[in-house]
């Protein structure tokens, strides 16, 4: 019987590998979606939700079909119902990584939302002064990471405060009042977070996140005076929906891409899409601008795209109807991902 | 159109302290005093220009073709577009206002020249555009005011924009709304990028750019490297030249409003830059913070 030279299996092996890269493309960074609600539609309301063939489950192995292999979650202290809480935050951590997903923790150090303006510290925090704040940062932040690694998780990112383009947990760490004195205190809270996520994931990333990554102008002012204030930072987060900027999606990605260059080039960190969204009701233009997203995000070294709250369909939640969801009543009258969500 | 600007679109102040706000004026030091303190002779002048849909149409069209040695400082005047947090103030409120003008006049004043629209309709044009700025500014109050928080809040601030960018839509077209509006912030910066980046050389070699051909190069610049279609082209730089086929194909677009000379700087510097990671169009690491 003749042996086969071990150099042609290894010419065959790279041939086969070169065949496959050619056929599948490349993402070089994470396709994600944040799913922090998903949890509370299913046992709460019941929603239930399903493939695009029809197929019932979980709601992450619905995400992982359309090709979602990064999950981010919200994290809030002492939130009204438990939602997002950490014992909630950490089963859904979980959840993600037994399915292989990558996981993103979105620390908003609040009970609540907290967003650009609003940024209210948690009510047991609300007396703490600065060193105090820090404290709790670092301790709260080492709690959530703790008890997912714990329970057998990793996390590959960690964002220390949610949109903070005017500074988070107000009025300490606010920031942008005039004459930027608060920066020191900005900087001295996110070096808590930071040092805290390196105490317990040292490989995990760091990143600092702002809304309207459109503005590339909003981040050179934040990040160069949170650099000049000796604040520390891995990866540079943005968020992007054409529907809260009232831009086309076209000028959206455009501006974004003009953003994620500049902050390359003028601090020497990655970027990312740590929020991305548009409206439930027009698929074809939601493909068309992810599709965008992620082809910019590849071609400048950002380390991938996340699609806001995509499971959201029907009336969730109740009483606000969000319509920047990415799924829809398919033909089973349960949610399913839209074609939007094909981008991925 | 009014010789002197118009009062704050939503005035927070008491008449009694219009006095304290001009006092306010005169002690703050807004953006172009605090350039003019960096010694920068260019943003200087931006303090004494008038806005150009202010000026009569026949100076405008003669200031669009003048060479570019006062161009708008682009460089440095980031972080007066973070005061937000003192508009509350009812001294400062008028400051706050004329400061959301100049950055309007920054980022769209070119835009607007460019329309050749009636004086009426440039000033109605500039109004609106400032409005809706403020619009964003006072959604995002109005809001935290009401304890709205999460995706409401967002939309606190949308519909008020969005009613604003529709009049504006209504008033100088779709076409030129998408076509010369919607993208003007990025080709305004890109501009004063370009500018920073190559154009000083040039003006120094004797062969400065005009303003026309400056945000010319600025569009071309961001429709070749910062479009959907350029993130979807290949990125390399061919190992000859050191271009990427985004530089090479703005150069091809550049090609048309250049001297020989002046696209010969563009392909040197673009060449260099193909060869590390920095973008020119990008600003330069190099600035010191604010």
């Amino acid at each position: 019987m003749k042996t086969r030279p071990h150099g042609v299996f290894i010419a065959r092996f790279l041939l086969a590998c070169l065949l496959l890269a050619s056929v599948r493309p490349i993402h070089a960074g994470a396709n994600g979606a944040d799913a922090s609600w998903y949890t509370q539609m299913v046992s709460q309301s019941k929603y239930k939700f399903f493939t695009q063939k029809d197929v019932a489950e979980p709601c992450l192995n619905v995400l992982q079909s359309v090709g979602i292999n990064a999950i981010r979650l919200r994290v809030w202290l002492n939130p009204t119902g438990g939602w997002c809480n950490q014992a909630d935050t950490v089963t859904k951590a979980l959840a993600a990584h037994a399915l292989g997903q990558s996981v993103m923790i979105d620390f908003h150090y609040s009970d609540t939302w907290a967003s650009g303006s609003s940024q209210t510290p948690p009510a047991a925090w609300k007396n703490y002064n600065l060193s105090q704040m820090e404290s709790a940062v670092a301790s709260e932040t080492s709690s959530v990471l703790t008890a997912i690694k714990n329970g057998g998780g990793t996390v590959s990112w960690v964002q220390v405060g949610n949109e903070i383009n005017s500074g988070m947990l107000f009025p300490i760490g606010e920031v942008g009042g005039g004459g930027d004195n608060s920066f020191p205190n900005l900087a001295g809270l996110i070096n808590s977070g930071y040092n805290a996520v390196k105490g317990v994931f040292p490989s995990a990333l760091v990143i600092v996140h702002l809304s309207s990554g459109e503005n590339d102008s909003d981040f050179e002012w934040f990040f160069d005076n949170l650099k000049a204030a000796g604040g520390k930072f891995d990866v540079i987060g943005m968020s992007s929906y054409p529907y809260w900027s009232g831009l086309s999606w076209q000028t959206q990605v455009t501006d974004v891409t003009a953003t994620m260059k500049d902050m390359k080039s003028r601090y020497g960190k990655p970027t990312m899409v740590c929020e991305a969204g548009y409206l439930e009701s027009d698929p074809t233009d939601c493909k068309s601008y992810l599709s965008a997203l992620i082809a910019a995000s590849n071609a400048n070294g950002s380390l991938g795209v996340f699609y806001w709250e995509p499971e959201c369909y029907g009336n969730w939640p109740v009483g606000s109807n969000y319509n920047l969801g990415a799924f829809t009543n398919g033909s089973t009258g349960y949610g399913e991902p839209n074609a939007g969500m094909n981008a991925f | 159109m009014p010789k002197t600007p118009p009062p704050p679109r939503r005035p927070r102040a008491a008449p009694w302290l219009a006095g304290l706000a001009a006092a306010a004026l005169l002690a703050l030091p807004l953006a172009t005093e605090r350039i003019a303190r960096r010694g920068d002779a260019g943003a200087a002048g931006l303090r004494a220009a008038p806005h150009p849909a202010r000026r009569p149409a026949r100076q405008r069209a003669a200031a669009v073709q003048d060479p570019v040695a006062p161009l708008a400082p682009f460089a440095g005047v980031d972080a007066e577009d973070h005061l937000d947090g003192l508009r509350d103030d009812p001294a400062y409120a008028l400051a706050w206002h004329l400061q959301q003008q100049r950055i309007i006049e920054r980022q769209y004043g070119h835009a607007i020249a460019s329309l050749n629209l009636p004086d009426a309709e440039s000033g109605k044009l500039f109004e609106l555009l400032t409005a809706r700025r403020e619009a964003v500014a006072d959604g995002r109050d109005a809001a935290q005011e009401l304890g709205i928080v999460g995706p409401e809040a967002k939309l606190a601030v949308r519909q008020p924009v969005e009613a604003l960018t529709e009049e504006i839509k209504q008033l100088v077209g779709p076409a030129a709304y998408y076509g010369r509006i919607e993208l003007a912030p990025t080709i305004s910066t890109c501009a004063g990028r370009l500018q920073d980046n190559v154009g000083a050389g040039l003006a120094a070699q004797g062969e400065p750019l005009t303003t026309d051909q400056l945000y010319s190069l600025a569009a071309d610049y961001v429709g070749a490297v910062y479009s959907p279609a350029a993130s979807a082209g290949p990125q390399d730089p061919d190992i000859a030249g050191g271009l990427t086929p985004q530089y090479r194909d703005f150069l091809a677009r550049a090609s048309a409003t250049l001297t020989a000379a002046q696209l010969d700087a563009f392909h040197a510097f673009l060449a260099e830059q193909g060869k590390g990671a920095a973008d020119p169009g990008a600003s330069s690491s190099a600035r010191s913070p604010q």
